[in-house]
Formats: structure tokens, sequence, C-alpha cells
């Protein structure tokens, strides 16, 4: 779908991204990256808003902007459709809100109309109804933000463009507005790239993730660039990247939701479970399911990633792997990757690899020094062989759905 | 009511008045965009001298432009050479004293309106589709309407109560550059004409207290729209 090669120079700041999603539609990306990495800049290139130094981007087989000599290509904002939900809204002041929601359709009404119902499963979907007559100055934080989503949803865009969209809702208007871009952008095949500092917010939606780095190259230079690029279940369970986007604590994996209805608000799950690819003999005893149970915020049914497989993303807090003997009737068989120190020193966090899933696990120090120990002696043991130690351990609990 | 003449000190008082909103209001709009958007130099030096009929006497005004455009002047008599086209003591010259003395009068009112600005509604509207005339004509333009506005009434009324630039640069000839103002100023040079002064200041009241008027209910119209809505 969306592929990017552009640099531009913002002062001594060098924004310099590369990135190529293969073909897939309907993409949900996470992007993370600190305050003045250039987060901002990235979506404004993307739009057309600001213009790259050179480069080329493009999206679904469309070149939307080339600065060869040879091509030569810009395309305007308007003719790129792709929508953008602005940090501050940017909502029009001089005319109401219903006014704002139809803008899109009013300026091009054949290329971008929405029917009635479009307009009414939207508004009703975001409880808007009570603001429609009303001017974007009157309304609160939230409320703007509300419009500012569906007002970009109406235009009818194929990529969809959101920087930090819901960071002035409470938990439910989040919730409820997620619900909405979610199906919203499933049903109709629209890719989305999401920037949010919260891990969370977008988890459950999210299939895959970006993160930029800055780095310091001389006197006051910097050089900002895409650091890691991919699935999220990968992004979040390497230990140097779920760092990097402040989830060292947080697995997000795709699971298979085994139970038709909830009991007590609680689902089962059980991990993706791909022994060949995992490459393991089964002598391990594990059975190839692991079911774990699973918790809703909001009491609904985890969103599915895709309709036909009722899988669906969850998050499992390294807190809540816990290292329990073989005997244990419900142990989860897996191998231990690699153990590292987190910055201060006081808790430790293994990467597992679960068949071929990977996942994070929380230790502490006595833990640690143990594990470390048999890892270490492990690779003495066998030099050249791949095999990693094996450990038991226990899913207490998982979240899945929506924040 | 009015006797032919005042009709006629009238008529060519409004006509001179429209004139000079017609011609130096688009650029005042002009130039307020490119000081807004752009930085070049010479842009600061530029701005002090459109606002310079402000605070300068208007008698220098009328000098200048007489030394610039009369017969005689460094550009009128190339002009006049070259076209024969002179300005001086014409009622084009009435139009374009007034023109220049309400010039910054109208820069500060569209500058007031632009301020509050936020461009990033325009790249707003070109995301949802529109193109770059139309997000300037639906989204900037609608903004500045208020400000529009008032930079007309202003302009309008600092134009048709023109003297002192007027005087100096087109004379006072009557029924050709003899305007409303300059016809008030004769009537009280001549001993026993004060009751045709009093009735020229009446009425110079009045067209002002109307402009005022309209472009107030303009406003209002707007403003009740949004607030009925509002609360």
């Amino acid at each position: 779908m969306l592929s990017f090669q552009i640099s531009r120079l913002v002062g001594k700041h060098l924004l310099d991204f590369s990135a190529d999603l293969g073909q897939q539609a309907g993409l949900f990306l996470s992007l993370y990256g600190a305050n003045g990495s250039g987060k901002s800049s990235l979506l404004n290139m993307l739009a057309g808003i600001e213009r790259p130094d050179s480069g080329r981007i493009s999206f679904s087989e469309d070149c939307l902007f080339d600065s060869s000599e040879r091509l030569k290509i810009n395309l305007n904002p308007e003719a790129r459709r792709i929508g953008y939900v602005f940090q501050d809204q940017r909502l029009f002041p001089h005319i109401n809100i219903k006014a704002n929601l139809r803008y899109a359709s009013k300026v091009q009404p054949n290329e971008r109309p929405h029917s009635a119902s479009d307009f009414n499963e939207i508004v009703e979907a975001l409880s808007l109804e009570e603001l429609l007559t009303r001017y974007p100055s009157r309304l609160s934080g939230g409320e703007q933000q509300r419009v500012a989503l569906a007002r970009a949803l109406l235009a009818s865009p194929r990529l969809l463009l959101l920087d930090e969209p819901l960071s002035s809702l409470d938990r439910k208007g989040k919730r409820q507005a997620l619900r909405l871009l979610g199906a919203w952008t499933k049903q109709r095949g629209i890719s989305v790239l999401y920037v949010s500092h919260d891990l969370e917010e977008s988890a459950g939606l999210a299939t895959h993730a970006l993160t930029i780095k800055i780095e310091r190259r001389g006197c006051e230079r910097l050089r900002s660039s895409i650091a890691t690029i991919g699935k999220i279940e990968e992004v979040t369970t390497r230990l140097e990247t779920s760092q990097e986007i402040g989830a060292s604590d947080l697995s997000i994996v795709p699971a298979t939701i085994t139970s038709e209805n909830s009991i007590n608000g609680l689902w089962t799950a059980s991990l993706e479970t791909n022994l060949e690819a995992g490459g393991i003999k089964d002598n391990t005893k594990s059975k190839p399911n692991y079911s774990f149970e699973l918790s809703t915020s909001d009491g609904e049914p985890p969103p599915l990633i895709c309709a036909h497989e009722a899988k669906s993303y969850v998050r499992i807090r390294a807190e809540d792997v816990l290292l329990t003997e073989k005997e244990d009737p419900s142990a989860l068989s897996v191998k231990l990757l690699r153990i590292s120190a987190s910055e201060h020193g006081n808790h430790y966090t293994a990467q597992l690899l679960c068949f071929d899933q990977r996942l994070l696990m929380r230790l502490n120090p006595r833990q640690a020094k143990t594990l470390q120990k048999q890892l270490g002696e492990h690779k003495e043991s066998q030099k050249n062989s791949q095999q990693q130690p094996h450990l038991f351990v226990r899913i207490r609990k998982a979240e899945g759905g929506l924040l | 009511m009015l006797a032919t003449y005042e009709w006629e000190v009238l008529r060519l008082s409004l006509f001179v008045a429209t004139g000079a909103c017609a011609i130096f209001l688009p650029l005042a709009c002009l130039w307020v965009a490119i000081y807004d958007r752009y930085r070049f130099f010479g842009r600061g030096a530029l701005d002090v001298l459109f606002h310079l009929p402000l605070v300068v006497p208007p008698v220098v005004v009328g000098y200048l432009l007489l030394y610039l455009l009369g017969k005689q002047g460094i550009i009128g008599s190339q002009l006049y050479a070259c076209c024969g086209i002179s300005f001086a003591f014409t009622w084009k010259a009435a139009v374009l004293a007034s023109g220049i003395m309400a010039l910054p009068l109208m820069i500060r009112a569209l500058r007031t309106s632009l301020e509050s600005m936020d461009y990033g509604l325009e790249a707003a509207a070109r995301t949802l589709g529109a193109s770059r005339m139309r997000a300037f004509f639906s989204i900037t333009f609608a903004q500045i309407m208020p400000g529009f506005s008032s930079a007309l009434l202003l302009g309008f009324v600092r134009a048709f109560g023109e003297f002192g630039a007027t005087i100096t640069f087109a004379g006072s000839i009557p029924s050709v550059t003899r305007t409303l103002p300059l016809a008030i100023y004769n009537y009280t040079l001549i001993p026993g004409a004060e009751s045709d002064a009093a009735r020229l200041s009446i009425i110079a009241c009045l067209v002002a207290s109307a402009a005022v008027l309209a472009s107030g209910l303009l406003h209002r119209s707007k403003h009740r729209a949004e607030r009925r809505v509002r609360i």
C-alpha cells in the first residue's frame, strides 16, 4: 500500500524517512516517536501539505510525489485522497458542526459524496446529534476531536492519517471513537496511520508498528529516521523496540478466541500455535493450544483482526507471565531467548519464544540471576546448536479489545 | 428638499469615495496578503510608506502627489508627454488623493482580522478535497469578511470626508473636484453663507451615520445568527 522514501531539512534537523509496507491494503499502522522527532512532519509530507526536499511517495500503485528530474510529480493534497485528523483539530470556526462534517461532500460532490445513512451512522456512533447546530468554539476539546474524526471519515479517504486524534477524550469516549474507527476503516479497506504516545490506545486495532529515532550528528545537528517497522506482535515483543515505544512490559500478540460467549465477562483465548514454524518437536508435553483467560474493558467481544478468522490482538503484560514448575497442569513450554535489565536495574525482562510467537516476561533480580546462569551454561554446552533452554510459564490473564 | 448644487456636490462626493474604495480596497487586500505571507527586502519600509498618510498632515500628501503626478511633476510630466494623461485638478486626482488617505485605515482593519487567521485551516480544507482557490474563498476569505466590511466602511468614510490632500492636489473646481468638505469650506469663506455650510454639514453627518449603520447591521445579523445557535 504505502511506500515512501523522503527527506527534508528543517533548520538543522534532517528528516530522512523511508518505509515500504508491501502490497497489502487496509493496514492499521501505529507510529511512535519522541516529541520533536518529526512525526507531524512525516504526516504533513504524506498528505501533501509539506513538500519533501527529495524522494518519492507512492500509495497503492499511484505515485503521489517524486522529485526525480524525469518525473517531477507532486500531487496536490486534494488529489491524494488522504484524510488527516490534525492534532489541533482545525475545525472551521465560521460554520457550524453540520457544515463542517459536510464540507468534503460540498466541495467535491462527485468524488467524495457520502450517503445520508453514512452520515447518520457516524453521527450516532460518535454521539454528535446534540452538536450539529453548534459552532466549533463552543465545543469542548473532546467534542472537537470527535467532530474532527467524523469529518475526516466522511471525506471518504483511501488512507487516513491521525495525529493524536483522541488525546482529550475520556476512556469511554476513546473506546467509542476507536470502535467506530476500527469498524469503518476495516469495512471499507481504508488504511490508517495512527500517531499516539500511548501504545495501548491503538492496541486491538493496530496491525503494524513504526518507530522513529533521533540521532545526534555533530554540533546541534539531528537526524530522524524510521528505526523499526514490523508487525505489532514482532515490534512489541522485541526487547529493544519494546523499550523504544514505551512498552517494555506489554506484548501484543494475535490469539484465537475459543469461547463463543463470555462467562462473567471473561473469554478464553489460545495463543497462535504453529508448531512447524516454531521448529519444536513435540516432546515437551505442552498442549499445542495453550488457553488463557481474556478480559475486555467494556465487556464487548474483542474486534477481530479479519472477518473470516476468530482471531484478535490480545495484550499480555510481562508481570502476568509467571515462571512455574513443569508439573503444573496449566504450564506452557517456552524457550528462553534473552534477558535484559531495566534502566534502573531493579527488574529484568526476559524474551521468550512460544512456538513461533515471542512474549515478554518480568523477572525479579533473583530469578534473573538464576536464568542468566542457565542461559550462559546452555550456550557453553551447545555452542553450535540453535537450541535454547526450556522454561515453563503460566499466563495469568490477558486483556483484549479496545483500550 | 435639496438644491441642485447640493445634489451635485453630494453626487460627486459619493462618486469620489466609491471610486477610491473600488481602487484602493483591492490594493489594501493585496498588500495585507503579501505582507502576511512573504518576507522580502523592503517589506517593512513599504509598510511604513503605506501608513504615512495616517500620520503626516494631509496637505503634505497632497503636495507630494502634486510634486510627483502634477503636470510638471517627476512622473506626471512623463505620463503627460507619452500618453497625454494628467491627474492634477481633475476628478481622477480627487479619487487618488482620497484613496491614498484611506489606504492605511483599510490596511489596519484588514490586518487585525487576518492576525487571528490560521492557515492550517486551509490545509485542512485541502485534505478534504478543496482546491487552493476553493479553500481560500470558503475558509480564509469567509473568515475575514467582518474585517473586510469594516475596512470598506472606514475607507469609505475617510475618503468621503477627505479635505487636505484633495484641495492641494485636485483643487476646488466646482462640479469637477469640489466635494462636500470642500464645498463646506468654500461657504465658510463667503460672508452670509453660514446656513448653506450648515445644511451641507448635516448632509455629511447623515451620510456618515448611514454608512456606520449599514456596516453595523451587516455585522450584527451575522453575529446574531451565531449567538442564537450557540446558547
